[in-house]
């Protein structure tokens, strides 16, 4: 099994996971839409990265106005992705390369065509008519309260029908299940219950601080910090304080209960997404003990710079106990627009994101590795007509969605659409991303690819990097220099996240002796590092 | 020196009637009727099922041999069509879709050599949002255009500067991320609220107008005129009582429109010098052209006089009074009485159909339609229409009768009943094709797929059947419309309606200085008896009753006749 520890140490603890987005990984049915099947034939390719784990972006029924984050049917695989039985396929052939298998699973809200909705939308008096959050409008016929929808305007849609208003965070098209009634809580962890049956190693909770909302329906207050609007500027959501409308404390017994359905079995995996607001205070609450083993926020996936400083402030305001805890790093994700495009020109040849990754592997968590990442890809530049984000159709041109990130995999550049597919696929393959496709990267020794997997193996020999204790070094302002620490010893670790030579001086004995094999090329003399444009130095002592 | 008063002067004074004004030819447009064409529905000449200039053209001789004095065509600009052509996107075009600018000028020619005057639908208030305009308007916070539109900035949470909803659902705000602000659309997201109290956007709005003048066009009909402005300060609307809005408004019994008093969003004092402004714009043309405006979400009895007023305004509204009337007989009654009271020397069109409504016949006489008296009872709507004071303006195939048809969910397509259905099941059924022969595929209105289907019960309807049906709402429609040309009392004269407790039966004066002519209307399936006097006879008009009994008019079910007596009261 993929695992790092001896001695019986969850499997999850310094866990590599590869994040797949199956409509883009591999077409093998000529649709131009990735499928199971294709991530089945690339399941060496993954294996063969050295990670830990996959956790692959929804594949069950949708209507895709969400590209499946708008769940019809939790229980069945959409067609355009394959059966379940390509699925129970799929689960077998990781499992024998020692591949966890997370699925990624949208609980907050459904698809407005779940026959949960248009049940409880018939009515007002059906028996599932208190499973979405239904309110009378305001006196004169407004929404109920002021809460904004994460993709444009209020987030209460009419309902001609019932004459009410139902509440969604997201799309229209994605009502919010009322999690206040018990019923509903049953019927979600049925659901988890039927995947942890088939086999399914854990689930990655699609925006689980979203589940809950306020039972009195207040308003949100205004955002005093205009400084967060800055970022999300074009959104006129980062113009409140998400008090209300999520992250609510009756959360907290929620994810309890899925937690002790997870721990009825063997080592199953809960790994949650927050959002913006509050990400440290919802971390620390959210992975104490009994709830999730692990979670990530946007803190880095949110950045348009980075730099040693803000990585180590992050990680140690997370802090660092032993049993509970636990972050998720992640660098990129189907979320957010690729490192390479959103760290600035420096990080344009992909070195940059490189090392920041090597780092987030060597701190304390798990960390995710989003499917392109592995090969340097920058963010596609698509024009309006291409874009088929929903999020990035309201708000373009200021913000142009999630498609730039969602591109397929450039898999052979040799082959027609770089051998993801037959036919056209539903988004281009920028021009950029062909000299960067796997076939070209696994026969270049120093690529990038080949450095990433040569670094995971290297990584997977010291078994500090994976459960150790994390002791940040004061250390130059280009560096992030840290030490893990377990009973079989400490490993020291300096990352120069510049793009010039940095030098720095620690003590020697917290160098220990120099490792090898990492190819990050720092050396030492002394007490003194010399680390090159994003290079790093690891040492070990007992 | 004027002449002393009547008697009948003072007492109509007393009363409230508008000084009478002698018929002037160039007033044509006040006694009018005027046939209002869904181009899209109305004859398709290219078999992509959807109707076009040239269908319009090919039907003229029909159009003509209704005796109407105009013809109102709907909007043929081009446009996106996501409001089916009330989102412009250039105001001077002519929409693929519909043909091209030589078709429009065969057309005004063609209408113009039949005696037919030609009003276009002009929408001055709002524009596509791929208009030009409104592309630069969004494009920064300081562009050439950027305050040609109604924009404000969030509110401090981050919502919209205030409550007003789009009359077609939800916030009637939409964000723009380009200039991080809102903008104010009363209608569809898609049909951005142009800023008419800005200078150079009216006298854009008019030069507009004015170029279809400068091509001879007759008049306009001028779309959502209670839009022409809204408050400048943004004030919230108040909620609506609870027992509900005053004004009748669309959309079906739970829009959350409904639950607003519109004092701030429709309906604006800063309206009336925009109008006034569109009015001076377009004055200078010989013969006068004629603005017709339509006036919805407001009380229009009492909102008609202001934007009419000694024909300063618009020369006429048009309103939704008797489209959303209730069918009870006195109701109704008393809505005309309220109607006829408010208006002094202003000016409004009659419409009971139109593109935007139910069909008359199955929203004022359901009954009479569930009873199969489906022609009957659209015989006396058109008798209604045409002898209340007024201009007239009937909807394509009113004149047939045609009933309101129930489409399955499937085929609508219309943005405000998609967003409101089942509640309100929106404007496609009064838009379905106009079916010209009974046993053509399509009824003859297209020979590929029609954009809407063809009701089946529409068919039997059709203008071929009804040409050679004496008895045929169509055949009444032509002679009536005849007769009523010379009927100056109809045309121009003043109007009292008699008390609501005659109810089911409807009736009212229309009287000038020579002649006071008494319309009664059955509007029930039973024989009513209407007491009269000797002093008055019947007349012999199309369609009308004209034996009186001993004790008065004996008006059979859905029938309906006009008396007379000379001298303009007694």
């Amino acid at each position: 099994m993929g695992t790092a520890g001896s001695g019986g140490h969850p499997w999850w603890q310094g866990a590599v996971i590869y994040q797949i987005y199956p409509r883009s990984f591999l077409d093998t049915t000529g649709n131009g839409i990735g499928d199971l099947e294709g991530i089945c034939r690339k399941l060496d390719y993954v294996a063969g990265l050295g990670v830990d784990a996959i956790w692959i972006s929804p594949f069950v029924r949708s209507p895709m106005r969400d590209f499946g984050y708008d769940v019809s049917d939790y229980r069945s695989v959409d067609p355009l992705f394959g059966t379940l039985d390509d699925f129970e396929a799929l689960l077998g052939a990781a499992h024998r390369r020692g591949l966890k298998v997370l699925m990624d699973q949208v609980f907050s809200h459904t698809s407005s065509e779940h026959p949960w909705f248009l049940e409880s939308r018939s009515s007002r008096d059906n028996p599932r008519a208190d499973w979405y959050v239904w309110a009378d409008p305001k006196e004169d016929g407004t929404p109920p309260n002021n809460w904004l929808s994460v993709f444009g305007g209020s987030s209460w849609q009419w309902d001609p029908k019932r004459g009410q208003y139902y509440l969604h965070n997201f799309l229209r098209e994605q009502p919010d299940l009322n999690y206040h009634n018990e019923e509903v809580q049953d019927a979600i962890l049925d659901i988890a219950r039927y995947w942890f049956d088939l086999g399914v190693d854990g689930f990655r909770l699609d925006v689980c601080a979203f589940y809950f909302h306020d039972r009195l329906l207040r308003d949100n207050p205004a955002n005093p910090d205009r400084s967060a609007a800055r970022h999300f500027g074009f959104n006129p959501y980062s113009l409140q304080r998400h008090e209300r409308d999520i992250g609510q404390p009756e959360n907290l017994r929620f994810l309890e209960r899925l937690r002790a359905l997870c721990d009825s079995y063997d080592d199953r995996v809960l790994l949650g997404e927050l959002h913006e607001n509050e990400g440290v205070r919802l971390h620390t609450e959210y992975t104490a003990v009994h709830r999730l083993q692990l979670a990530y926020g946007y803190w880095l996936l949110g950045a348009d710079e980075l730099d040693a400083r803000t990585i180590e402030n992050v990680a140690t305001e997370l802090g660092h106990d032993m049993d509970c805890g636990w972050p998720c790093w992640a660098l990129d994700n189907h979320d957010f627009m690729r490192a390479p495009t959103r760290l600035g020109s420096e990080a344009a040849s992909g070195e940059l994101p490189f090392a920041i990754f090597a780092a987030l592997a060597c701190l304390r968590g798990a960390v995710c590795l989003y499917q392109g990442s592995e090969l340097g890809l920058d963010n596609a530049d698509l024009p309006y007509e291409l874009i088929t984000d929903p999020y990035g159709r309201e708000f373009h041109p200021a913000f142009s969605g999630r498609d730039g990130a969602r591109t397929p995999m450039p898999w052979d550049a040799t082959q027609q659409h770089c051998g993801f597919s037959s036919v056209a696929p539903w988004l281009p393959i920028p021009a950029s991303h062909v000299p960067r496709a796997v076939r070209a990267q696994e026969a270049l020794p120093g690529s990038l690819l080949n450095r990433l997997k040569g670094f995971l193996a290297w990584r997977r020999q010291h078994q500090p990097l994976h459960r150790g204790a994390l002791r940040f070094l004061p250390s130059p302002t280009s560096v992030l220099a840290f030490e893990r620490g377990d009973e079989t010893g400490a490993v020291f670790c300096a990352f120069n996240l510049a793009a010039t030579t940095a030098e720095a001086t620690f003590d020697e004995q917290v160098l220990g002796h120099a490792l090898e094999g990492h190819g990050f090329g720092g050396a030492r003399s002394g007490g003194s590092l010399t680390l090159p444009a994003f290079g790093a130095y690891f040492g070990r002592r007992q | 020196m004027s002449r002393p008063r009547t008697r009948e002067t003072l007492l109509a004074e007393y009363a409230g009637a508008p000084k009478l004004r002698p018929p002037v030819a160039a007033e044509w447009w006040r006694g009018a009727v005027i046939y209002e064409a869904y181009v899209r529905s109305f004859q398709d000449t290219n078999g992509d099922g959807i109707g076009d200039l040239r269908g319009v053209i090919d039907r003229l001789d029909y159009v003509a041999g209704l005796g109407v004095d105009a013809l109102w065509l709907s909007p043929f600009y081009p446009s996106p069509q996501k409001d089916f052509g009330y989102d412009v996107t250039d105001m001077r075009g002519i929409d693929p879709l519909a043909g091209s600018m030589e078709d429009f000028l065969e057309l005004l020619d063609g209408a113009h050599s039949r005696g037919l005057r030609l009003l276009l639908d002009f929408i001055p208030a709002h524009t596509s949002d791929e208009h030009p305009w409104f592309v630069e308007s969004r494009s920064s916070r300081d562009n050439r255009r950027a305050d040609w539109y109604v924009w404000a900035d969030a509110a401090l949470d981050g919502g919209p500067p205030n409550n007003w909803l789009s009359s077609f659902g939800g916030s009637a705000w939409q964000w723009d991320p380009r200039r991080s602000q809102y903008y104010y659309h009363p209608f569809l997201t898609c049909q951005p609220a142009l800023d008419l109290r800005n200078p150079p956007v009216l006298d854009a709005v008019i030069g507009e107008m004015r170029f279809w003048l400068d091509l001879g066009v007759d008049g306009f009909r001028l779309d959502a005129v209670q839009c022409l402005a809204c408050d400048p300060d943004l004030r919230s609307n108040p909620p609506a009582p609870r027992s509900g809005s005053p004004i009748l408004l669309g959309g079906g019994p739970n829009n959350p429109f409904r639950r607003q008093l519109h004092e701030f969003d429709r309906d604006v004092p800063e309206a009336i010098p925009i109008l006034q402004r569109l009015r001076d714009g377009v004055s200078d043309y010989e013969p006068e052209r004629v603005l017709i405006g339509e006036l919805a979400d407001v009380d229009a009895s009492s909102a008609a006089e202001k934007y009419t007023a000694e024909s300063k305004g618009f020369h006429a509204v048009y309103d939704f009074d008797l489209i959303n009337s209730p069918p009870e007989v006195d109701r109704l009654t008393r809505m005309l009485q309220r109607r006829d009271s408010q208006l002094r020397t202003g000016w409004f069109y009659n419409v009971f159909t139109n593109h935007d409504s139910k069909r008359a016949v199955s929203n004022l006489a359901a009954f009479a339609l569930d009873a199969g008296e489906g022609p009957a009872a659209a015989r006396m709507l058109l008798f209604l229409q045409l002898t209340l004071k007024g201009g007239c303006a009937i909807f394509q195939g009113e004149e047939l009768g045609l009933p309101h048809p129930i489409l399955p969910r499937e085929v609508l397509k219309d943005p405000w009943g998609l967003a409101l259905w089942p509640d309100f099941e929106g404007r496609d059924a009064g838009r379905t094709p106009m079916p010209w022969q009974a046993e053509a595929p399509h009824g003859g209105f297209t020979t590929g797929e029609p954009w809407l289907p063809v009701p089946q019960e529409h068919l039997k309807l059709a203008v071929d059947s009804q040409e050679t049906d004496e008895t045929s709402p169509l055949t009444f429609l032509k002679r009536f419309v005849r007769w009523r040309r010379d009927q100056a009392a109809l045309k121009w004269g003043g109007e009292r309606v008699q008390p609501p407790r005659l109810a089911p039966l409807l009736s009212f004066d229309r009287f000038d200085d020579d002649v006071t002519l008494r319309c009664v209307v059955n509007f029930s399936l039973e024989d009513r008896l209407f007491p009269l006097d000797a002093a008055w006879q019947a007349v012999e008009a199309p369609g009308c009753v004209t034996e009186l009994g001993r004790h008065g008019l004996q008006l059979p079910p859905l029938r309906f006749s006009i008396l007379r007596h000379d001298g303009r009261d007694r």
